[in-house]
């Protein structure tokens, strides 16, 4: 029986770098929460682990410190690639922050990845704190010609602060968090993002007016032509007969927002279908295609 | 109705099993001698992989015959495949619920003979195994030593002070 045998040989007696690289990439690689320090941690481990960690191209990676930024950075230094051509092969990445610095590096690292990031999460976690103004002094900057030729996706608390790049192949924006009336989310949408197919909004009801506000005061259907959009709500908020959702179907149906029935169901719309995601949140759809 | 092309395949120690040959391709290395040398009644060996582990592969690829096989270039930041990159499914959990040694011998055998999604779910295992442990429990579950010199411990040490911060 396997528990009476002598011990096995040591795993890097066992299995060559090649195969450690992979399953550190399975240890890293962890749905929606792709961290670096367990990487770090694996070097810790030996000489051979620490090898085998150094020069890893980590294609999906999650940073929420500037320390991991940091570390993150002279990782990347470390790869073939990056001394070959001063690049990296990053595919998917998530940089949360807490802090205006903490994104002080991110351009840096953007234009490392440009040309193979096709995922960009940027998230702050205190947006509740309206003191709090994110890159209010240390805006992601870039040079006039940069854009990421390669990105398909988009997640971000708030939007003028990218206003500086160019994501032409765009096709879906996820925004959360708070937007305001000021801030010209739609036009500056167009203008980033000519070919974009879906527009995601996290919010919560008291904001839909505001929502709608701004969805009828642009050109939106005539800029995207393919636009779907979702609007996701808080499950506890989510009443189909809310008058502010109401308002928010009646211009999704109409097209122009001004028409429609304003006691109608949610769920009876064709152009509508509310699915559960997770027991606290439903995701709204409302696709703009079929109005 | 005729029966499905069948052919040998052949251990490191002289052990030869018979299998149909749509089981055998869910080896690359295979697929890719079958349509070098064609069909051909000589057994096919493989020096690198003895009988017990390859019979376990042939269990894996048995009952995986009909599954489509892994795009080469299958996107990474794709959802899709990202959820596929951190699920095993129940019957592979139980089919790899052996001893360490079977585990990388089975690993190392995906791994000669091209069989993909047999090395994700290897590698994962293995993966599933670290997570959350500290580097001297890692050491003593897979029985590694410590060949670090005391300075470069320290070292190390030193500049991951904020890996353990978690």
């Amino acid at each position: 029986m396997s528990f009476l045998k002598t011990p096995s040989r040591p795993l890097n007696d066992a299995l060559p770098p090649e195969i450690l690289a992979e399953i550190f990439r399975a240890v890293i690689f962890k749905e929606w929460d792709l961290s670096y320090r367990d990487i770090e941690r694996l070097s810790l481990v030996c000489r051979s682990w620490r090898d085998a960690g150094r020069g890893m191209e980590l294609l999906a990676i999650g940073v929420s410190a500037p320390k991991y930024m940091d570390a993150l950075l002279g990782h990347i230094h470390t790869t073939p690639l990056f001394r070959e051509s001063n690049r990296a092969k990053i595919h998917s990445l998530s940089a949360t922050a807490d802090k205006e610095k903490d994104f002080h590096r991110l351009p840096e690292l953007l234009t490392l990845c440009r040309a193979s990031l096709r995922r960009l999460h940027l998230t702050r976690l205190s947006f509740d704190d309206p003191e709090v103004e994110l890159f209010h002094d240390t805006r992601v900057e870039a040079p006039p010609d940069f854009y990421l030729p390669n990105l398909t996706f988009l997640h971000h608390t708030l939007t003028e602060e990218l206003t500086s790049l160019r994501f032409l192949d765009l096709k879906e924006i996820e925004i959360v968090g708070r937007f305001r009336a000021e801030n010209p989310i739609l036009t500056w949408l167009c203008q980033i993002a000519p070919n974009l197919e879906t527009l995601e909004f996290s919010t919560v009801r008291d904001r839909l007016p505001l929502l709608t506000e701004l969805m009828g005061s642009n050109q939106i259907l005539k800029k995207f032509q393919k636009l779907k959009l979702w609007i996701r709500i808080r499950y506890e908020d989510l009443d189909p007969y809310s008058p502010d959702l109401a308002a928010l179907i009646e211009w999704s149906r109409s097209g122009d927002g001004r028409t429609g029935s304003a006691s109608v169901s949610a769920l009876d719309l064709g152009c509508m279908k509310v699915e559960r995601e997770d027991n606290t949140r439903e995701r709204v759809v409302l696709d703009l295609r079929s109005t | 109705m005729s029966a499905a092309p069948q052919v040998t395949l052949e251990s490191s120690d002289g052990e030869k099993f018979k299998v149909d040959k749509e089981v055998a391709e869910r080896s690359v290395l295979i697929k890719n001698m079958i349509e070098d040398v064609g069909e051909s009644d000589n057994p096919i060996p493989l020096p690198n992989v003895n009988a017990s582990v390859l019979k376990k592969v042939l269990e894996y690829c048995e009952h995986h015959r009909g599954d489509p096989l892994p795009a080469a270039d299958a996107d990474p930041s794709n959802d899709d495949n990202r959820k596929r990159a951190t699920e095993i499914s129940d019957w592979d959990q139980k089919f790899i619920q052996v001893d360490q040694e079977m585990l990388f011998e089975i690993i190392l055998a995906a791994n000669y003979m091209d069989i993909k999604p047999l090395l994700d779910v290897g590698c994962k295992t293995v993966a599933n195994m670290i997570k959350g442990k500290t580097p001297e429990e890692i050491r003593k579950l897979f029985n590694i030593v410590n060949d670090f010199t005391p300075e470069e411990e320290a070292q190390i040490k030193k500049e991951n002070e904020w890996a353990e911060d978690r």
